[in-house]
């Protein structure tokens, strides 16, 4: 008797958790805590920033990374085509006065970079083109916007994937370039 | 041939509903052997962007990418193992659609053994305990007895299995709370307003619209054309350059607006105002985003022209979309204080700066809350309001007339109004109600001379007057207004003698001495 009231309650048990599991993961996309466009942690934060693209939109954006080492860098991955790059440009301005920024147009065409910078604005000291996306594949981006926050030794030690808005700053690269110091 | 025509149309259907086909032809590897490597190595690599796709199946540019990553690996002579881990080291384990044995995935892959051990423990644990317990034969049963029939439940075994079933508070209970869990969902999520708009029935309506939108579209242009005609014809008019710029934002010609205020930005030697007018062009061009250009521009703005409400506006809002609600709330605030209470501007300003203090998480303090509800009106709306609150007081008044400070209320609100009947009641009945009051004799007395409305009202005065005398018979006003009422009535000897009393008892330096003189005389010539 006591065994088979068992045998109802185990699986009715192992729903229950189930539900509550669903119920948790429901919640948490509701309130935006949990996303399922969230982007897993980078593997390479803590390694060597991977090489830039080879072409630059001019030569005097041409800046490599070795030119910046000893100061931290922000690589910003963007696109004339990409909507949310172009909100990010304000912040990035912002963020430029402390950090050296450096723009990788992500499989973009040269002319269109260029427009884009002239209507958006140039944060950038350096602009990288990346125009079959294999830089992308080298720094395991998912899209654009993502930006990797680079040390003076030209170690990776973050990487923010979507827009760099102020509350971006505050929140996440502040700190960071705080705890660089 | 029309079948012919149908059998192509149906293939060319066909090619456009079946999936895409991921691999296209320039990515194949001339040698096969390579070939077949690389699909069978796509087949286990994630589409990173797609999630549950694998990059041999996904259409997306980052796995084509992948896919092109994968072959030139293969052409550089490198191993599936090296691949992966080439991939891994860039995306991590992610990148597999096979996730590796490690601590973070024990759970994963130890889970399914577990279930199975389980399910299979419980399974043991029913067969014993089914065994027949009615009769006195011992589990451990003699040979002869273990056929596969003999191991089955006894038929009063399976009554006894229904018999353990949940009791049925358990089952009523557990009902409950599905279907309490499923209208909380609802109610946290159900959109039972959104009702269904089928396309088929609203075709008229779709094509109308299109056609107005055509119809639009042509006016537009063809305004749009003979502005800009006119802006080149004058190309010394700053009018003229910014009625080009304006017509070229109304048919969203946003290089021509542009175009329009450079032009204008040059005659005027960069004036202030047409700054703000240009960062506001970008700003419009790009999608509503306050760019750096436009920054740029509204500080240069700003510098020349503190005050500039456009300038001001568009640094509102930059400060919102850098999510510094803040700032956006105290400059915008600043601007709609800075407005004329009917300006167009104001009600966006104010659901602006609701949708700011609500997405800042900011409390809006009660002062703040009545300008935005006065922003939000237009004045129409607002004279509706005050009408209806002075409906309502009036009828109050009428049945509680001993409040002087409700009549002051509803004799301002009718003055707001410019409803003369009803100010001449509001004036009256407030007379009459508070008959011990000389001050609101002397107000009624006086909204008549304000309102030139004497002659219509001279029974109603008459009672007033008699009250002020009762009151206070000497009192300078009764004097006055006694003299003013009876010059309306023609009685101008009356009126003589009580201005000529009034006019005794004015201070020397009364400034409506010479005034009052004149009237006088005036009528003394009359006679």
């Amino acid at each position: 008797m006591t065994r088979q009231r068992l045998m109802f309650f185990i699986p009715a048990a192992v729903f229950l958790a189930f539900l509550v599991m669903a119920s948790v993961a429901l919640y948490g996309t509701i309130t935006g805590s949990r996303s399922p466009d969230q982007v897993p942690q980078s593997v390479l934060i803590g390694r060597p920033a991977p090489d830039l693209p080879e072409h630059a939109l001019s030569d005097e954006l041409a800046k490599t990374l070795a030119q910046f080492r000893g100061q931290p860098v922000l690589v910003n991955f963007m696109a004339s085509w990409c909507i949310p790059c172009r909100a990010e440009i304000p912040a990035l301005d912002v963020l430029a006065e402390d950090v050296v920024v450096i723009g990788v147009a992500y499989k973009d065409k040269a002319a269109d970079t260029r427009a884009f910078l002239a209507d958006y604005g140039n944060p950038y000291q350096a602009v990288w083109m990346d125009d079959d996306g294999r830089a992308g594949i080298r720094w395991g981006i998912y899209g654009v916007p993502e930006s990797f926050l680079i040390d003076k030794h030209g170690r990776i030690v973050l990487r923010h994937a979507g827009p760099v808005f102020k509350s971006v700053i505050t929140d996440v690269i502040t700190p960071a370039l705080d705890q660089l110091k | 041939m029309k079948a012919l025509l149908t059998l192509a149309m149906l293939a060319v259907g066909m090619g456009l509903s079946a999936p895409a086909m991921a691999i296209s032809p320039e990515e194949v590897m001339a040698d096969p052997r390579l070939e077949q490597r690389a699909r069978d190595i796509s087949k286990q690599l994630r589409c990173l962007v797609c999630q549950n796709q694998s990059i041999d199946d996904s259409d997306a540019p980052l796995a084509q990418d992948l896919r092109r990553e994968v072959r030139l690996q293969l052409r550089y002579g490198m191993s599936d193992e090296a691949i992966f881990d080439h991939l891994r080291a860039k995306f991590g384990d992610y990148v597999l659609l096979k996730p590796p044995v490690t601590p973070a995935t024990y759970a994963l892959w130890g889970l399914p053994v577990a279930l199975v051990l389980i399910g299979g423990l419980a399974f043991v644990m029913t067969r014993r305990n089914t065994a027949p317990p009615t009769t006195s034969t011992p589990t451990t049963a003699p040979p002869t007895t273990s056929s596969p029939i003999a191991d089955m439940p006894p038929q009063d075994a399976l009554k006894d299995d229904m018999g353990g079933a949940p009791p049925p508070a358990v089952i009523w209970g557990s009902m409950a709370i599905v279907l309490a869990v499923s209208l909380g969902l609802y109610a946290l999520l159900g959109r039972p307003e959104l009702t269904a708009q089928p396309l088929a029935e609203r075709q008229d309506q779709i094509l109308a619209a299109k056609q107005q939108q055509a119809k639009d579209n042509a006016k537009n242009t063809e305004r749009l054309n003979s502005a800009r005609a006119a802006a080149d014809a004058n190309p010394s008019s700053v009018e003229a350059q910014l009625t080009y710029a304006m017509v070229a934002a109304q048919a969203g010609a946003y290089g021509d607006e542009r175009q329009g205020i450079a032009r204008a930005l040059e005659l005027t030697d960069r004036d202030p105002s047409i700054v703000a007018l240009m960062a506001e062009a970008i700003s419009r061009d790009s999608g509503g985003m306050v760019t750096l250009p436009a920054r740029k521009l509204v500080a240069e703005t700003l510098a020349k022209k503190p005050a500039e409400p456009r300038a001001l506006y568009l640094s509102g809002l930059a400060a919102y979309q850098d999510e510094d609600f803040p700032k956006a709330i105290t400059i915008w605030q600043g601007l709609l204080a800075a407005l004329a209470e009917d300006d167009p501007l104001s009600p966006v300003l104010a659901r602006n700066i609701r949708s700011a203090a609500e997405s800042g998480g900011l409390p809006l303090s009660d002062e703040l809350e009545r300008v935005l509800m006065a922003a939000e009106t237009t004045p129409d709306e607002q004279a509706a309001m005050i009408t209806a609150m002075v409906e309502g007081l009036e009828e109050r008044l009428a049945n509680t007339p001993d409040d002087p400070e409700g009549w002051s209320r509803l004799i301002q609100s009718r003055q707001v109004l410019n409803d003369e009947d009803g100010l001449m009641r509001a004036a009256f009945g407030a007379a009459a109600a508070l008959r011990e009051d000389a001050s609101a004799q002397v107000r009624a007395l006086t909204i008549t001379l304000e309102r030139n409305t004497g002659r219509q009202y001279l029974a109603e005065a008459a009672d007033v007057l008699a009250r002020l005398r009762m009151i206070n018979p000497d009192s300078l006003e009764l004097l006055f207004f006694d003299g003013h009422f009876a010059v309306l009535q023609g009685q101008n000897d009356r009126a003589i003698d009580q201005w000529s009393r009034f006019l005794d008892a004015l201070p020397e330096d009364a400034p409506i001495r010479d005034d009052m003189i004149a009237q006088i005389n005036a009528l003394k010539q009359q006679d």
